[in-house]
């Protein structure tokens, strides 16, 4: 997952949505109705996105400058970069840690290779995914989840010219 | 009979004597005192003939400067509180009421300031209106929103319910947070539980991390 590498944390987020509610007191603002998030090169569309910030005081201005803490997407999140595309359930972006969980029949597609199982953790610094079948948390009644994963190996002169 | 001098009796009561000085002012008074009757009667007779000046005075209706509206007031200020007793405030350059049946009290410059726990929210337009009873300022054309928590929303035709502390626009509106900016089509911001809700495709803006 190479596209998830460069991915830098801490670039400005947009987030489009048709119903925003932010509550500024909590610190928390609630997106719904076709929410596409965008950061850098990643976007995150999903039915609803919950963010979790933090009001830190700024040492140097003494103004609070907000620190995006977490952004939860679910009712269908897909993640695209430019050369991935990673969908499931439920999303959980945890930006300090700069960690992606997805969960939830989550399915990854880079190129013509397809990979589905239970579980996605991205992790952006380095850039790799490790998928798994435990799901977490949920009731378990799909039992030990598999990873099936169908890789296409592109033959050796199709591999040259794609690079 | 040696020449005595005058007893003291005759002395007191020597002005009682025929041309004594009590005659001589009796004599004086009877000639002015009649002359000032005749006088005094001739001016009352004569009087209201020759003064043209009407000096009766009475209050015409139609010619003093009536003012148009039953209340105008300038630099006016209006200070209430909401059913929770929170203060609010509204400043106006001018501030007129047209008429009496009509509660409404017709703004220019305006400011309205609104206590809450979190700090003043501060409300300013260039028009509006406030509804004395029901405790409503409507905003028509431009109004502008500050928070103490660093929020400006810029908008238009708002409604402030200053009793239930609802601020509502239906018209797009655009603005900053402390992490950067937002707009949207319309607008509600319940200012007692905190919260702002904007739809219609609304796009928000959070500005870069500075890193942990």
């Amino acid at each position: 997952a190479q596209g998830f590498r460069h991915h830098d944390t801490n670039a400005p987020i947009d987030i489009d949505a048709d119903h925003s509610e932010v509550l500024y007191n909590d610190n928390r603002a609630i997106y719904s109705g076709h929410v596409r998030a965008r950061q850098a090169d990643m976007t995150i569309t999903a039915a609803y996105v919950r963010i979790a910030y933090t009001m830190p005081k700024n040492s140097k201005t003494g103004e609070a400058s907000p620190q995006m803490q977490r952004l939860d997407a679910s009712g269908g999140v897909t993640i695209q970069t430019p050369d991935e595309m990673a969908k499931g359930e439920i999303a959980i972006y945890d930006v300090p840690k700069r960690l992606v969980t997805l969960v939830g029949h989550v399915e990854m597609v880079r190129g013509d290779s397809v990979v589905h199982g239970a579980r996605l953790i991205i992790d952006l610094n380095t850039g790799k995914g490790t998928m798994d079948g435990s799901l977490v948390g949920s009731d378990g009644s799909q039992g030990k989840g598999r990873v099936t994963g169908h890789f296409v190996v592109p033959p050796s002169n199709q591999d040259n010219k794609k690079q | 009979m040696p020449v005595m001098a005058p007893s003291n009796a005759f002395i007191q009561r020597r002005w009682a004597l025929a041309g004594g000085s009590h005659d001589r002012i009796i004599h004086i008074l009877r000639i002015i005192l009649p002359v000032a009757i005749i006088i005094v009667v001739a001016m009352m007779a004569i009087t209201p003939l020759i003064g043209r000046r009407d000096l009766s005075f009475m209050l015409s209706r139609d010619h003093i400067s009536t003012s148009k509206e039953r209340m105008n007031l300038k630099k006016a200020i209006y200070r209430g509180h909401d059913d929770h007793g929170r203060v609010f405030e509204l400043k106006a350059e001018s501030a007129t009421q047209p008429d009496s049946s009509d509660p409404q009290l017709w703004l220019t410059d305006l400011v309205a300031e609104i206590t809450l726990d979190s700090g003043p929210a501060t409300v300013t337009a260039p028009h509006g209106r406030y509804n004395m009873d029901n405790n409503i300022l409507t905003i028509d054309g431009a109004a502008q929103l500050v928070m103490a928590n660093g929020y400006h929303v810029n908008g238009q035709d708002v409604v402030l319910d200053l009793d239930k502390r609802l601020i509502t626009s239906q018209r797009p509106v655009s603005g900053q947070s402390p992490n950067g900016h937002f707009q949207g089509q319309s607008l509600n911001v319940d200012l007692i539980n905190g919260k702002a809700v904007m739809d219609g495709r609304t796009h928000t803006h959070f500005d870069r991390r500075s890193g942990d």
